[in-house]
């Protein structure tokens, strides 16, 4: 608390599409923590038109 | 006498945990800041509002604190709902992003451009991404390459023509 934001791009992953687990985000989550970083920002979500069929955009 | 002892170990061993675990699972306060932000991809910037409003409900109770804003290429087939980046129509998308984000607790935030890596027009040949490549021709003695060698369709390199 009041400390300042270290902020990190988070959970990139360079495998194929839907295959990372929740588990993978924790492990890799922590490791950021132990590293300093306090303000985690996840690489991405993609916007997909509520519509559209999955997996959407 | 021995019983009381061992009545009292008992209700040490007991309590003693119980109140070392209180004091370990004593969160601070959950921040708008302390919640994971997420990149959030605009393919083709093809938002509209009715889709914005969802979705941002979605992120929020997803337990998202914020979203940042990365305008990218768009989905093939859906060019006619485009929007160019920073035109009046796309300021219109991301006020009503700013107004919805109040409502909800969200921060917003925005890449310093467009795609991956973030560039735009402004940014000159000098300072733009650059990298090494090559191909190789084969050639017989004394034979000259007569034009520029062409790594892929219109991506011609820029190195002088052999005199």
């Amino acid at each position: 608390m009041g400390k300042p934001l270290a902020s990190a791009e988070a959970a990139t992953w360079l495998n194929e599409h839907f295959l990372s687990s929740l588990a993978d985000i924790k492990s890799s989550v922590d490791q950021y923590f132990l590293g300093g970083v306090n303000h985690i920002v996840y690489h991405g979500t993609n916007y997909s038109p509520p519509q559209a069929s999955w997996p959407g955009w | 006498m021995n019983g009381y002892l061992i009545k009292l170990f008992f209700v040490f061993s007991f309590f003693y945990p119980v109140q070392f675990l209180t004091a370990q699972i004593e969160w601070p306060p959950i921040t708008q800041t302390s919640k994971p932000w997420t990149r959030w991809w605009w393919q083709g910037s093809a938002v509209d509002e009715p889709g914005l409003k969802t979705t941002m409900k979605w992120y929020q109770e997803a337990g998202l604190g914020g979203l940042e804003i990365a305008p990218i290429y768009g989905v093939q087939g859906q060019e006619k709902l485009f929007i160019n980046y920073l035109t009046p129509a796309w300021m219109d998308r991301f006020s009503f992003v700013l107004s919805e984000a109040k409502k909800l607790n969200l921060g917003i935030d925005m890449t310093t451009g467009t795609g991956w890596p973030f560039g735009g027009p402004w940014v000159t040949e000098s300072d733009a991404c650059k990298y090494f490549t090559h191909k190789t021709y084969q050639l017989s003695g004394g034979q000259m390459l007569r034009r520029r060698a062409q790594i892929s369709p219109g991506l011609n390199l820029l190195l002088p023509l052999p005199t």
